[in-house]
């Protein structure tokens, strides 16, 4: 059996398999459906007592500037808002997952992964209407699918680690040693890499998953072509942001730890966003800013 | 992936014959580290399929070996004796001429930054000497066609790697500054270029003329017809007494008679054919 059949047989088998809390599965269906209201996010959303507690402490931070206090889930529901709460909810979620892995630096995967959400996000007003950002499925997805475009790492990391630990040799782990130049000169992309030794990429492995979890389609497809976007059918430009977002924060020093990063982003993407290269240093100003927040998230969810 | 000795011989052959890219000998490494992506992506095991499958004649990915092999050529002060004579004979002629107004130079295919800053570099350091002439003289342009490397040049940031390839390891010290795992380059020097995506194809009419333009290894894929019609603009680019500097293996001669050579300490530049007046201020008699 090859290492790629052998792979898709645990995702669908294994109970190791990470999960988001049923919460956060819950949540991502009610704001899909058409009848949603604030009151009932509010309620499944305070069925997680801790969560309740992070994301409220968080709702009053600096990171949002409310005003006078947020006390309950209701409130926080509409002062912030359907989207940005669902935003909040996932960043803090995510944070449960994994945290042992024996080639990921934790909180440097999660700084990288919660920058790029900001990132991605913020990008959106800088896109040309015509890609389609203002759709719901863009708009409303940006953060998340920004939040969830490396889960395959984890996932690798978690169910083949000693073969994983060879695709990330190769591609050249990016922990600031004094020969990271010369290794550097050999190594391949991380998704390269991975489909040599593995015959899969994480991007991949991180659609597959989200598709288990029952997520949504532009989402799925967003995080199995953060690597090649112009691959993506109907969600290309849900994909496009993400992979522009990743090179951004990359390119800010806030990698994921796993590998060296592309020197580059697929031209061809940034002219479907209809971006301009005048915005750059504007862009490069907000993914700063946002490298920020992602650090405060971390801070206030962790404590 | 390892290339042998035949394969070199046969990719070499194909992308002369394809492309008009010509690899000198010990340059295994290069077709080494920029298809090896492209062959695990087309499941290519050796050089020798690479070969194969392009035989075969597929379109996009003769285009894609192309690029790989083409776009971000990524060194620092490329061609370290056409910088040398930059340094020496180009840069104190700038100088005197910026101690009485604007001095305009563009880098017209910049990839991620290193000509541009380099060139800005080698000013500001020779500026040293002449503490009278701000840096705020030089206009230095430096466009691209791919946003990618615009963004990468704009944010100035570099990888150990990027840097070892040619930089000199003074100005390292002097206009670098550590960042995490990246090397940041210092705000005075960057404020010096102003990075615009361009296409070489377009009109240069909104550009203005230049003192020096740079355009390095950039025509070396273009039909003869094109680049006597770029050859062209370029000529019209430049101010009467202004400079052209060409990759040290092209030459415009049998192309264009729009420019004429001259060669400083051994290196070639070119001048507009006509207008340039013969005698030139700037540079001194034709040697």
């Amino acid at each position: 059996m090859s290492l790629r059949t052998e792979i898709l047989t645990s995702l669908e088998t294994v109970i190791q398999i990470p999960t988001l809390p049923e919460v956060v599965m819950r949540l991502q269906h009610e704001i899909e459906s058409d009848d949603t209201d604030a009151a009932a996010i509010a309620r499944i959303i305070s069925e997680d007592p801790t969560l309740t507690l992070k994301v409220l402490k968080i709702a009053n931070s600096v990171l949002y500037h409310v005003g006078s206090e947020i006390v309950d889930v209701r409130q926080a529901v509409t002062r912030l808002g359907m989207s940005e709460l669902r935003n909040l909810v996932y960043a803090v979620s995510v944070l449960r997952l994994m945290p042992d892995l024996p080639h990921i630096d934790y909180k440097r995967f999660w700084r990288h992964s919660i920058s790029v959400a900001y990132t991605a996000k913020s990008m959106l007003r800088c896109c040309g209407a015509e890609s389609g950002v203002g759709e719901s499925s863009v708009s409303g997805l940006a953060f998340v699918a920004g939040l969830l475009h490396d889960l395959g790492i984890l996932v690798l990391d978690q169910i083949i680690p000693e073969q994983y630990a060879l695709a990330l040799n190769m591609a050249g782990r990016n922990d600031g040693d004094s020969n990271a130049g010369e290794a550097g000169g050999e190594s391949l992309p991380l998704c390269a890499a991975e489909q040599k030794f593995l015959g899969i990429s994480h991007a991949e492995v991180g659609g597959i998953i989200l598709r288990q979890w029952g997520m949504p389609n532009s989402l799925v497809e967003a995080v199995t072509f953060h690597n090649d976007p112009l691959s993506a059918d109907e969600h290309r430009t849900l994909a496009c942001i993400v992979h522009i977002a990743n090179f951004v924060c990359n390119n800010r020093g806030i990698d994921n730890g796993t590998s060296v990063p592309p020197e580059g982003f697929s031209d061809a993407c940034w002219d479907w966003l209809g971006l301009s290269v005048e915005e750059i240093p504007a862009i490069i100003d907000m993914a700063d800013q946002d490298a920020e927040k992602s650090q405060t998230l971390m801070l206030l969810a962790s404590a | 992936m390892a290339i042998t000795e035949k394969e070199f011989q046969l990719m070499k052959d194909y992308l002369r014959e394809h492309s008009g890219i010509t690899l000198g000998d010990g340059k295994e490494y290069l077709l080494e580290s920029r298809l090896t992506t492209l062959m695990v992506q087309n499941g290519c095991e050796t050089f020798t399929d690479l070969h194969k499958m392009l035989q075969a004649g597929t379109e996009p990915l003769r285009v894609k070996v192309i690029d790989a092999m083409t776009t971000n050529e990524t060194l620092w002060f490329r061609d370290d004796s056409f910088f040398s004579v930059f340094e020496k004979e180009i840069v104190p002629r700038l100088i005197k001429r910026a101690s009485m107004g604007k001095v305009r130079i563009w880098s017209a295919a910049c990839s991620t930054g290193q000509e541009p800053y380099s060139i800005a570099m080698l000013i500001d350091h020779a500026l040293g000497r002449s503490p009278s002439v701000p840096n705020t003289r030089f206009e230095i342009l430096a466009t691209d066609l791919s946003p990618s490397a615009i963004f990468m040049a704009t944010s100035a940031r570099y990888s150990q790697l990027a840097l070892s390839r040619g930089m000199r390891p003074d100005f390292k010290d002097r206009y670098f500054n550590e960042n995490g795992l990246a090397y940041e380059l210092d705000q005075k020097i960057r404020a010096m270029v102003t990075f615009k995506q361009f296409n070489l194809m377009d009109s240069f009419a909104l550009l203005g003329k230049f003192d020096i333009i740079l355009c390095r290894n950039v025509l070396i894929y273009f039909s003869d017809e094109l680049k006597k019609s770029i050859y062209g603009k370029l000529s019209t680019s430049l101010l009467p007494d202004g400079m052209l500097a060409l990759g040290s293996s092209e030459s415009p001669r049998g192309i264009t008679d729009a420019l004429t050579s001259e060669l400083l300490a051994k290196t070639a530049f070119y001048r507009p054919a006509q207008g340039s007046g013969g005698h030139s201020q700037l540079y001194g008699q034709r040697k």
